[in-house]
């Protein structure tokens, strides 16, 4: 009986001190562009985040844009983001293998295409003529292909 | 007396097989150093269109220390990379060897570069972009916070700079042809687009 009490005593502060190291983050300002493939069991903690567990599998595609407490001015304005993503990713076995091998004449597993303009340039950008033909044909396309798209080049 | 000198002589020979057995990184703003049997491969201008490093520790204990610490008890593959700027030069410089220490400007045509004991990449800025993919059991901490792994994981993070315009065009099947471009907003701020971005 006192041993069960040590062992769950044992396993008391491993979790405690897990939680604790889980929550010893930073919170940082800056925009990040993430993208996650998962398979298995996950502990995990994004800076400023509160932990999450993950059991199984998961995908996703994250944008993380801060949000400062200044006016924008002529030359910074880290409130506008203007972009244009695609994420194909076709995660299998074969990949994982590849991903060990280091072999490269597979299937894609992953590809990111994105046009991204941040700051005072995406403001800048907007107003550009190139810059909203090229959205209006990328909308214009996707509407088109729908899901078929299979590569985003 | 014959048992203590054999105790020592297997300490010291399995200290100095660890090296050999593991795989050790030390990551920091503008060098990564690597300690163990590891495959490295970088392409850069005027091959490449970005600056980008990939490593494949071969043994599968990993420990990372620096600006991302982990222990990575499987196999671990991680790519790195930073824009291409116009009128700016940020060559990658591949050094290996303890006692004598050769260096290069690594490019794709030097495929695989194999690093036996050690090696290190001088890439002068912390990388933007980061692809990496573990298989196994993985513990790590760091400033973009904290991870236990056991599984498959496979992450990839962008992080822009301010004020800055990007083309980015990746995969994954052919990195050394990664796009990774970047024009930062000036009075002569001028949009370059071609007709197919990642073409």
């Amino acid at each position: 009986m006192m041993q069960l009490w040590r062992k769950l005593k044992t396993l008391h502060y491993s979790l405690f001190i897990l939680v604790v190291l889980v929550s010893l983050s930073g919170c940082n300002n800056y925009l990040v562009f993430t993208t996650a493939t998962k398979f298995g069991l996950e502990v995990y903690q994004e800076a400023g985040q509160p932990p999450k567990m993950l059991m199984g599998y998961k995908r996703a595609e994250i944008a993380i844009i801060p949000a400062t407490h200044t006016n924008a001015d002529e030359t910074k304005d880290t409130y506008s983001v203007l972009g244009d993503f695609c994420v194909h990713a076709n995660p299998s076995l074969r990949a994982w293998w590849d991903g060990i091998t280091g072999g490269s004449d597979i299937a894609d597993s992953l590809q990111i295409r994105s046009l991204f303009v941040t700051g005072y340039a995406a403001q800048k950008a907007a107003s550009d003529k190139d810059i909203q033909t090229f959205f209006t044909k990328a909308v214009k396309e996707r509407t088109s292909s729908g899901s078929s798209e299979k590569h985003c080049f | 007396m014959t048992t203590s000198a054999l105790h020592l002589f297997c300490g010291f020979t399995a200290l100095c097989l660890l090296p050999l057995t593991s795989g050790c990184i030390w990551r920091t703003s503008d060098t990564d150093h690597f300690w163990g049997p590891t495959f490295i491969r970088a392409n850069q201008p005027p091959q490449g269109k970005a600056y980008l490093w990939e490593e494949h520790p071969l043994i599968p204990l990993v420990l990372e220390g620096g600006g991302h610490m982990a222990l990575t008890i499987g196999f671990l593959r991680h790519l790195a990379a930073n824009p291409v700027e116009r009128n700016k030069q940020a060559p990658l410089q591949w050094c290996s060897g303890l006692l004598s220490t050769s260096c290069s400007t690594p490019s794709a045509s030097d495929g695989w570069l194999w690093s036996f004991l050690y090696s290190r990449i001088t890439h002068h800025s912390p990388p933007e972009f980061n692809d990496r993919s573990v298989s196994g059991v993985s513990f790590g901490a760091g400033s973009n916070g904290h991870h236990a792994i056991l599984g498959y994981s496979s992450d990839t993070r962008h992080k822009p700079q301010d004020n800055a315009y990007y083309i980015f065009c990746y995969s994954r099947n052919i990195p050394l042809q990664t796009r990774f471009e970047i024009t930062r907003h000036t009075t002569e701020f001028n949009i370059f687009l071609g007709q197919e971005v990642c073409q």
